[in-house]
């Protein structure tokens, strides 16, 4: 028994150690990312390579990591992700200049569709919830001008945030999942706004815990007896 | 969007600190209960949308009394859950700081507030007065494809069947006549034979001057869906000018204008030359006709025409297509000969199924119901029609242009069913409206052109318009808008904000518009979708029905508009649908349209059609195979019609082509649109496009503003050069949603003689550097 | 243009004197819990130095135990 426990211990320390040796070898690779990043410019292809040259499957873990890191001057609040949208699941408006107005979807998923830091204007590509839609301009249209024709008096249904109904519990999902059910499209990632960013994105099935608010009524049993 | 910014963060502020407390101290209430906002206390209902006549279902979310979101309706077949830009934002559409709360009515020059009873007394009155001094034909009413299916009904019954008169027209004559002339020539009844969901039975989809990814972009989105999944698949793009649709399709044809008629002519010789002909159905359900030729522009006032169609032999359409050789096509169109056998090869290949699109570009033309001919020729020929995946297709601009103005027929020579100068239809409607068969005038009288140009003459006095901007609109704007400001002319607009329209206008009327009342439209592939009333319009302003109901009433029509206040768009359906009782055309009852995201028509037996004229499906065919029940003879027709040049050409003096259209962003004439903030700060302004070399060739840069000139008006405008789109060398393009760029003053009141339809897309302007 | 939130916890037996005193301050906005002993705070000021002296204020009212910032921001907002 005894000995089994202290083999099971050992392995928990080799464990350890293996994760910590991980951690730092990330880290150091993420470092270094992070220091020609910053050094952007005329190099600012090569970067991207870089970047996108890390294995797909575990670039959620990675930018996670990378949020506590890199994320200053970059971050976009939740007040500043909804001033990009009328309201919310009204399609995002496109917050950059084009180069080319005319084809209908230009090289938008080259950014979008995996997201990570875009040197060229100096943030984190929003990943699309929808990347088999592929006539982006559909929806999405840029942002030429501040001004307006007439001032105009909508008021968008926005959710705000709630937090657990019982202390500890999931959040439920306060907003309509349709076309949105990549959760973490907005969750995570650094293009997310810190207030509704998961603290665990490694748990990849969301809605394990979390449930839609599709009602607001309570549940009552109907009467058996006439 | 910029006002609630600062209560949005206030909102945050608060939020924030509750989340933060409901974690530090669980089950922590407040005395003010903190609102919280989730997808339960939203209420959706759904309704199709207010813009495109694609007619996508739309669900809208409401809270407390207001529009606050959209979402697209996955039960709808037409969209299947995915909206366009103008979709997802048309609630915004409603809430424009300047909506129109009450009516106004010009005193001394000046608009004076005052109730809507009073409005629309003196709406009454001035008719009553207008028709005892000048008689009953000096009034007319002038309406929309963007009426609901109900407006358009009761404002026939209360002209055609109350007043007496045929001054009846709807805008929809500038954009979809010559699509219903095309159809009533060639098979003798209105609207495609197939629908949407043609396109994913089809591989090939050929767009006939049609930029249907920004006109119609849900549609055009299921067809890159198709090629994405199948690597057969092709988009055939044929335009005037090189668009985000020319950029994804995998073929782009450009032609000179008006030459669509010799290319459809020079595939049909091809077909027919290399005996690709499906003679089997060509035989049992097609003759050959030709009509008259050299049939003018309409130009002038008064200007009539009735064609002559003469029945012809194979041999002899065969013998008139020998001036559509390839080669010759390529003089008049600047299309490759090679490309034109291609096109060709494309339709007749028997392992294809075509789709042909098209919209304004064939229908505002000066041959526009030849040009519907010609292309359904192809495809008659072929047998390439009424089946799965094989069908010309016409797309529609309006939410009902369909569903109301041609279904209901709100048009000066048409009734609910059948036209004025039958006098079974006027038998029909006389006995279904209850008036006295005499007073349905035989004779129909003024089309849309000529309707102002009848005010402009004195001819017609008053004129009521509804939900249309006919000052942004109408062709060689500055001659009409000057007749609607002459002394003794009495306008009367109902609209939801003030427009280049209602500062024309003598009265306002303030309405309801959309969602804050209940309706129906109609859309492209014969889908009627009705929509609850989901919220209270703004003010004063009640709905257009109600307005005609109101005004019918004071003129002493009691019995006839004896519709009750809380049912009356049921009792109206009711009313219409016995109209429309035969296979042909049967409307789904009240209670089906309340309970569907929309249902095609004939709806007969419970079951809604998909392909008409095809045996298997539509229950009024009962040939064999296919019925062209619309001719007597069963038949539908092939005509001979040839090329004929546009009756303006650019010249020395007025070298460029101007194309007028619309962007993705906006819709019609704009005055919603550009009241969405999203929608206007995508495109704030008009602009001209510009070919590059054509810039260099003058010097002109992008951004710099120029003057556009023709015959009629000028403008000065900003080039746009690589922009979204690119007209080739000598042509500019200017979009129509801006009222502070007038692109109408310029262009040509010309219009097919058949369909009495203007054609936008063609005049000639000059252009002249500011330096 | 600062607007912040706090959670405040008041002094013992303070809760309603606090309330008070926050909605003498034009700045302020408050909303008092109905079951624990906490308040949440909305301030909202002109300037950087309108909510320098706001705070100085906050940081005077004896009746504050705690006074936890949760929101901040200082956008350039229209009114």
């Amino acid at each position: 028994m005894r000995s089994e426990d202290n083999q099971d211990q050992l392995k928990e320390t080799n464990l350890f150690v293996i994760a910590a040796i991980t951690l730092v070898i990330l880290g150091a690779i993420l470092y270094s990312v992070q220091m020609i990043v910053s050094q952007k410019s005329e190099q600012s292809q090569e970067h991207v390579l870089l970047i996108d040259s890390l294995p797909t499957d575990t670039s959620h873990h990675v930018s996670y990591i990378e949020n506590q890191v890199e994320m200053q001057g970059h971050e976009r609040t939740l007040v500043e992700w909804y001033a990009g949208r009328a309201y919310s699941g009204a399609p995002p408006v496109i917050s950059h200049p084009i180069d080319n107005e005319m084809p209908i979807q230009s090289d938008c998923l080259s950014c979008h569709k995996n997201g990570g830091y875009t040197p060229k204007f100096e943030a984190y590509a929003p990943v699309t919830p929808h990347p088999e839609l592929i006539y982006c301009r559909q929806c999405h249209v840029p942002k030429d001008s501040d001004t307006l024709f007439r001032e105009n008096t909508f008021e968008p249904g926005n959710p705000r945030l709630t937090g657990p109904i019982i202390p500890g519990g999931p959040p439920q999902i306060p907003h309509s999942i349709w076309m949105r059910d990549n959760c973490i499209s907005c969750h995570n990632g650094p293009s997310s706004p810190p207030e509704i960013r998961t603290g665990h994105p490694e748990r990849i099935n969301c809605r394990q815990c979390h449930v839609p608010m599709r009602d607001d009524s309570i549940f009552r049993r109907k009467a058996t007896t006439e | 969007m910029r006002m609630t910014r600062r209560e949005y963060m206030r909102n945050m502020a608060l939020a924030s600190a509750s989340a933060a407390a409901a974690s530090l101290v669980p089950g922590v209430l407040f005395a003010e209960e903190i609102e919280i906002f989730n997808q339960a206390s939203v209420k959706w209902d759904k309704a199709p949308c207010r813009f495109c006549g694609v007619g996508c279902g739309l669900l809208i979310g409401v809270r407390e009394g207001k529009a606050v979101a959209v979402k697209g309706d996955p039960e709808s077949t037409v969209n299947h859950g995915l909206c366009c830009v103008k979709g997802y934002h048309s609630v915004m559409s409603i809430y424009g700081s300047d909506r129109l709360k009450h009516a106004y009515v010009r005193k001394n020059g000046k608009l004076e507030q005052v109730s809507v009873e009073e409005a629309l007394d003196l709406v009454a009155d001035k008719m009553k007065q207008t028709i005892a001094e000048h008689g009953k034909d000096s009034v007319s009413m002038y309406g929309s494809g963007q009426w609901t299916i109900p407006d358009g009904f009761v404002a026939s019954k209360f002209m055609k069947g109350c007043i007496g008169t045929n001054n009846l027209e709807a805008n929809a004559r500038l954009c979809m006549a010559s699509a219903v002339t095309g159809f009533m020539t060639s098979f003798g009844l209105d609207e495609p034979m197939g629908c949407y969901d043609d396109i994913e039975h089809s591989n090939v989809f050929v767009m006939w001057g049609n930029n249907m990814s920004e006109m119609h972009p849900v549609l055009f989105s299921r067809i890159l869906n198709v090629r994405q999944r199948n690597p057969q698949a092709k988009i055939i793009d044929l335009s005037t000018r090189d668009t985000r649709t020319s950029k994804a399709a995998d073929y782009h044809f450009l032609f000179t204008p008006q030459s669509d008629l010799a290319i459809a002519n020079g595939i049909c010789y091809e077909i027919v030359k290399n005996d690709w002909v499906n003679h089997e159905f060509v035989k049992k359900h097609t003759n050959f006709h030709s009509g008259k030729t050299q049939i003018g522009y309409g130009l002038e006032d008064k200007f009539a025409f009735t064609d002559k169609p003469e029945p012809m032999s194979f041999e002899q359409y065969k013998a008139f297509l020998e001036d559509y050789t390839p080669e010759k096509v390529e003089k008049i169109s600047g299309v490759k000969a090679d490309d034109i056998r291609f096109l060709a090869q494309v339709f007749a290949d028997p392992k294809n199924k075509v789709s042909s699109f098209w919209c304004m570009g064939m229908n505002q033309h000066t041959r526009g119901t030849w040009i519907n001919n010609l292309v359904y020729n192809i495809h008659l020929l072929l047998g390439k029609i009424s089946t799965p995946g094989n069908n010309p297709f016409s797309l529609t601009g309006q939410p009902s242009a369909c569903g109301t103005v041609r279904e209901v027929g709100t048009l000066t020579h048409k009734l609910p069913h059948g036209e004025v100068s039958d006098p079974k239809a006027r038998e029909m409607a006389a006995k279904i409206w209850n008036v006295p068969v005499e007073r349905i005038d035989p004779k129909p009288s003024l089309h849309t052109v000529e309707m102002f140009r009848a005010l402009d003459r004195g001819d017609l006095r008053f004129m009521w318009i509804q939900v249309t901007n006919p000052m942004v609109t109408m062709p060689k704007l500055n001659r009409y808008r000057e007749a609607t400001l002459k002394q003794d002319r009495f306008i009367v607009v109902s609209d939801i904000y003030q427009t280049p329209t209602t500062d024309i206008a003598d009265v306002i009327l303030p309405s309801a518009m959309w969602i804050e009342r209940e309706g129906m439209y109609g859309n492209s592939e014969r889908r009627t979708q009705h929509f609850n009333k989901m919220i209270d319009p703004p003010g004063e302003a009640i709905s257009d029905t109600w307005q005609i109901i109101q005004v019918a009433k004071r003129l002493g029509f009691d019995k006839e508009f004896a519709y009750s206040d809380e049912n009356h768009i049921e009792e109206i359906w009711a009313e219409y649908c016995q109209f429309h009782n035969s296979p042909k055309h049967a409307m789904a009852p009240y209670e089906v349209l309340k309970a569907r995201p929309g249902v095609r028509w004939p709806f007969w037996n419970g079951k809604e059609t998909r392909w008409r004229y095809n045996s298997a499906d539509d229950p009024a065919a009962k040939k064999e195979g296919f019925d062209f029940y619309g001719k007597p003879e069963g038949r539908a027709w092939i005509w001979a019609r040839p090329y004929e040049p546009p009756p303006e050409n650019p010249d020395q003096d007025y070298p460029f082509w101007l194309n007028t259209g619309r962007v993705i962003e906006h819709w019609h004439s704009g005055s919603m649109t550009r009241r969405i903030p999203v929608l206007h700060q995508a495109v704030p302004e008009a602009y001209v496009e510009i070919n590059p070399i054509d810039a260099k060739r003058m010097n002109i840069q992008n951004g710099e503003l120029i003057e556009v000139t023709s015959r009629r008006g000028t403008i000065q405008i900003k080039t746009v050069i690589n922009g979204r789109g690119r007209p080739p060398k000598g042509q500019v393009f200017i979009p129509f949603f801006d009222e502070s760029y007038l692109i109408n003053e310029l262009t040509l009141d010309a219009f097919c003689p058949i369909s009495k339809q203007p054609d936008y897309k063609k005049c000639a302007v000059k252009i002249i550097k500011i330096s | 243009m600062p607007i912040c939130s706090y959670l405040v916890t008041p002094t013992p037996g303070s809760m309603e004197q606090l309330s008070l005193k926050f909605h003498t301050i034009p700045e302020c906005e408050v909303v008092p819990s109905t079951n624990k002993n906490l308040l949440l705070l909305l301030t909202e000021t002109e300037s950087d130095d309108h909510e320098k002296e706001l705070q100085t204020t906050l940081k005077g009212i004896p009746e504050i135990e705690c006074l936890a910032l949760s929101f901040a921001s200082n956008e350039e907002l229209p009114k």
